[in-house]
């Protein structure tokens, strides 16, 4: 402790010395124009310029204008525009996502946090963004920032590989009402108004809402992929790929006086959809058919958030804030259960600047509800407190050093956090980055960061009979006709047996067996061996569920990554950073498909099954790199290129759940679950004046999608029919791990003074109709992706 | 006080006394740039800012004015020194003053830029505030039309109008 804060001593010494030598950075602005100065932010804690060119973070801003040159619908297809994020759909709105991160099959371990106007939307159950219950009004979008990396110190749970952070427009910025339309084939109609401004000179007020139907991609229900009947009739006859979302939201901000605000954000979206869940009873040993549940859901979420900002002095501000994130919707897994979980978030942080430094540190405490509720097989699928409510509590503090008037920056900084649902403990996560400003178009960057997740309850509180072996009673019934002949006839092969060695002709030794058989001896034999049959079926057919490890803790990240960024005569900007993470404690099935037998179930006292585990198995490393260029050669012209890279390695680890030392099986995934390489372009040409071309291609090189799927079942092959029966019969492999293209094209012309926008687009146009992602743990039956047209138009009305 | 604490002390004071005042460099920059946007009935070729009651803006300016041929920056202490300037910076200090400077400028072509967007309405052309930490200004244009001035289109398209 002693030498730490000699060290912090020391920093600020020498700070206080260099800044005696200091050069006035800012001379360098007097050529930028008004536009360039608008653009550079000056914190609010130290009044310092900082430009994106000199953050020691690999970030990436898409713009308001970015989303609307997209021609994207969905927060997902806006997401895929930016270098390093990719995303795998199994439906047109569900999508699993990454940045930095390739996870081992199976897992989910919720590495990529996701705020909106700071507010975290994680969804509880398993630390991931659930981009099914999400939609705003993609014009309401002001900007996105990636962070691509740890945002741990800062942000802290769940921010280990990657933040997107969302940012609405504030209410000033509106100016009047506006009305969205647009619409594409197939089946896909979006509406949108927003209205806003300043009322009086410290007030202003802004809402807005949405609807959006999409009747889903050419269904799958009872069809192969070229759309042949595959069944009479299908089990499916409600549509479960159409959906609607209903959105609104308001935002205000109040100047309290000149060094006080309060601003406050809500966004509330619905959807109904009719969704399939299904379990496997314990029946499924007999029928071999699963119980489906066909329900409409009507879910929705809720994000908000209240914050008072007060500034001190010129060098000292401070916010609090609270806000909330509240999730009601249909778990789609094991037959499917209700979950209206959310959180209530306190936060306050201090920014202070004096000298060199520019120091913040904050607290805060957040609430975590969980309730889960309406399961539709309990007997299926039990929570360990499945109502519960568990805090997290975190405190941090960093500070930016300075030097040589800020052509050199060191920023250390440490959070420290413990969320109850896991431990005790406190998790600290440290960071320190170095930028040096070689001139104002030039910055080199470096660091290390150490960041953790926060495991969602899926990972501790789950229990799920994945497959459920009859009782006694219901194994009686339903062997014992089955199994009685074969044992007669057994006992009466032996009393035949039997007499013949005693002597007896074949006449007499048959009439003496047939009346052993019939005797009341014999019968009492017969029973014994009937329920000696039947207990060896029992004994040989365990239930097989899934629980957590016996000691689920946070997964460790630790990265070191170096980057720079150019500016070539302000045409050209590069920005290229390598990255190697060291992972700890990462989640995984059972080391080599272990199976701990005869375990006592955790929700249900008294009833026992093997147990696969779920839990901190493996370690490793994931290393990549990320390189994009912008270019705008030409007036009205703009491009950019980029290219991502991304391996995951994993291995086992020691753990208190498995002997590893033995197992030879591995456990990265071939191929990854995330592509290695995404090489992306995007550009845009105003042709002529308000008319403008723009268009993006992406393309990821394989990566890990197909899985075993019975079309004259309409069934995936489960982990049931898979690991129990060892039987995959009549399967075929859909969404076969492969490479992947989207192309996406817009044409807008604008008129009436700008107050008019009309534009086509197409959306991954080169798309037939692709099963993309598979969810076979989720989803009960098939869902396709396949491209979209339309036309859409924009207009202020005032 | 222990030891430690008395040398992090001394450090600490020791640092905090010269701030750089950034933000001020940032509303100097943008009064300089704001002669690029406006034009004057006399025309372009010299423009005379004057500040008030914010030193450490006056002396940014009077750095960069070093690098501008035609811009000229004093410090004005009264009303009356406001006509013969181009631009009047009133600090958040000096808009005690406001109505006093709005009097005295009256209809003469002298842009009135100050501290903050909730007075502007009360005679002045432009504002500064921070929004998401970034310098942000509310413009009159009705005000400094009738002055005689013409601001760029561009000026009024970064700004926000009132």
């Amino acid at each position: 402790m002693k030498s730490i804060f000699r060290f912090l001593l020391s920093l600020i010494a020498l700070g206080a010395v260099s800044q005696t030598f200091a050069q006035d950075a800012s001379e360098d602005l007097f050529d930028l124009s008004l536009e360039d100065l608008m653009e550079m932010e000056i914190t609010s804690v130290s009044k310092k310029a900082e430009r994106l060119q000199d953050v020691p973070s690999s970030i990436y801003v898409l713009t308001s204008e970015d989303i609307r040159k997209s021609g994207a619908t969905t927060l997902h297809e806006v997401l895929r525009l930016i270098p390093g994020y990719w995303g795998v759909q199994d439906q047109y709105s569900n999508v699993r996502s990454s940045v930095r991160h390739s996870p081992t099959l199976n897992a989910i371990d919720g590495t990529m946090l996701f705020l909106l106007d700071g507010t975290p939307m994680q969804d509880l159950m398993s630390s991931t963004f659930y981009f099914q219950n999400f939609d705003i009004p993609l014009s309401e979008i002001d900007r996105i920032e990636l962070i691509r990396g740890s945002g741990g110190t800062v942000y802290g749970a769940n921010s280990a590989t990657g933040v997107i952070n969302i940012f609405t427009k504030s209410p000033e910025k509106y100016d009047g009402i506006t009305a969205e339309a647009e619409g594409a084939a197939p089946g896909y109609v979006a509406t949108s108004l927003r209205a806003g401004g300043k009322i009086g000179e410290k007030f202003a007020l802004s809402g807005y809402s949405k609807f959006r139907y999409f009747s889903g991609f050419e269904s799958m229900a009872g069809v192969d992929e070229n759309g042949n009947a595959t069944v009479d009739e299908s089990d499916f006859d409600e549509n479960y790929d159409e959906s609607i979302y209903y959105s609104f939201g308001a935002k205000m901000n109040l100047d309290l006086s000149a060094s006080s605000k309060l601003s406050a954000r809500l966004h509330y979206n619905g959807r109904n959809q009719y969704e399939y869940t299904n379990s496997y009873e314990r029946d499924f040993v007999f029928t071999r058919d699963d119980r489906i549940y066909g329900q409409d859901v009507t879910a929705s979420r809720l994000v908000a958030n209240l914050r008072y900002d007060h500034t001190i002095s010129e060098n000292h501000s401070l916010f609090v804030r609270a806000s909330t994130n509240y999730e009601n919707d249909l778990y789609e897994a094991a037959g499917g259960l209700m979950v209206n979980n959310g959180i209530i978030d306190f936060e306050i942080q201090d920014n202070l600047s004096f000298g060199i430094n520019d120091l913040s540190f904050g607290l805060n405490y957040r609430i975590a509800n969980f309730d889960i509720h309406d399961i539709n097989d309990p007997e299926y699928i039990g929570y360990v407190d499945p109502k519960s409510t568990e805090s997290l509590k975190g405190a941090f503090v960093q500070n930016k050093f300075g030097f040589l008037d800020s052509k050199l920056n060191l920023t250390l900084g440490v959070k420290a956090e413990n969320y109850s649902l896991i431990n005790d403990k406190y998790y600290f996560s440290p960071m320190a980055k170095l930028a040096a400003v070689i001139n104002e178009d030039f910055t080199v960057w470096g660091g290390f960061t150490r960041s953790y997740t926060t495991p969602g309850f899926n990972t501790t509180n789950i229990d799920w009979f994945l497959f459920q072996t009859p009782n006694p009673a219901e194994w009686s019934a339903a062997l014992t006709p089955q199994i009685t002949p074969q044992v007669e006839q057994a006992v009466y092969a032996q009393a035949y047996q039997n007499a013949v060695d005693a002597g007896a002709d074949a006449t007499t030794a048959d009439q003496q067996a047939t009346s052993y058989v019939a005797s009341d001896e014999g019968q009492a034999v017969i029973q014994a061996g009937v329920q000696g049959e039947i207990q060896t079926v029992i004994d040989n057919t365990p239930n097989i569920a899934v629980k957590n490890g016996s000691k689920t803790v946070p997964t460790d990240f630790r990265t070191f990554e170096l980057g720079f960024k150019l500016n070539v005569n302000k045409m050209l900007q590069l920005n290229t950073t390598v990255f190697r993470t060291h992972i700890v404690d990462g989640l995984s099935e059972n080391p080599g498909g272990t199976i701990l037998q005869n375990e006592e179930s955790v929700t249900q006292p008294g009833r026992y099954a093997d147990y696969y585990l779920y839990g901190n198995y493996v370690e490793g490393y994931s290393h990549g790199t990320e390189t994009s260029v912008r270019m705008s050669p030409v007036a009205g012209l703009q491009m950019e290129v980029s290219h991502t890279w991304l391996k995951t390695e994993w291995d086992y680890q020691e753990n208190d759940d498995f002997d590893v030392s033995s197992i030879t099986s591995e456990p990265t995934p071939d191929p990854s679950v995330m592509p290695s390489h995404v090489f992306r372009f995007k550009g845009s040409y105003e042709i002529t004046p308000g008319f403008i071309l723009s268009g993006s291609l992406i393309h990821a090189t394989t990566f890990k999608t197909s899985e075993f799927y019975v079309f004259g079942t309409e069934r995936y092959v489960s982990i049931v029919e898979a690991e129990v029966f060892q039987n995959r019969d009549g399967a075929t492999i859909v969404a076969e791990n492969d490479s992947r293209t989207i192309i996406n094209l817009r044409l807008e012309k604008t008129m009436l003074d700008n107050r008019l926008g009309v534009y086509v687009f197409g959306n991954d146009i080169f798309n037939q109709g692709n099963v993309v992602g598979t969810r076979r743990l989720q989803n009960v039956t098939l869902s396709q992706i396949g491209a979209m047209y339309g036309l859409g138009l924009n207009y202020k009305l005032k | 006080m222990n030891r430690q604490l008395f040398v992090f002390t001394i450090l600490v004071c020791l640092v905090v006394s010269p701030l750089m005042a950034q933000e001020a460099k940032f509303k100097a920059l943008f009064l300089v740039k704001f002669s690029d946007y406006v034009e004057w009935p006399a025309g372009n070729s010299v423009t005379v800012l004057g500040v008030v009651g914010d030193s450490e803006v006056q002396e940014a300016a009077q750095a960069y004015a070093a690098k501008k041929p035609g811009l000229q920056v004093k410090k004005i202490s009264s009303p009356a020194e406001a006509a013969t300037c181009s631009i009047v910076f009133l600090s958040k200090n000096g808009l005690g003053a406001l109505s006093g400077y709005v009097s005295a400028i009256d209809k003469g072509s002298t842009l009135l830029v100050i501290d903050g967007k909730d007075k502007v309405k009360q005679g002045a052309d432009i504002g500064f505030y921070l929004e998401d930490n970034k310098l942000r200004y509310v413009i009159n244009i009705a005000n400094i039309e009738s002055k005689n001035m013409i601001p760029s289109s561009r000026l009024i398209q970064l700004g926000t109008v009132i």
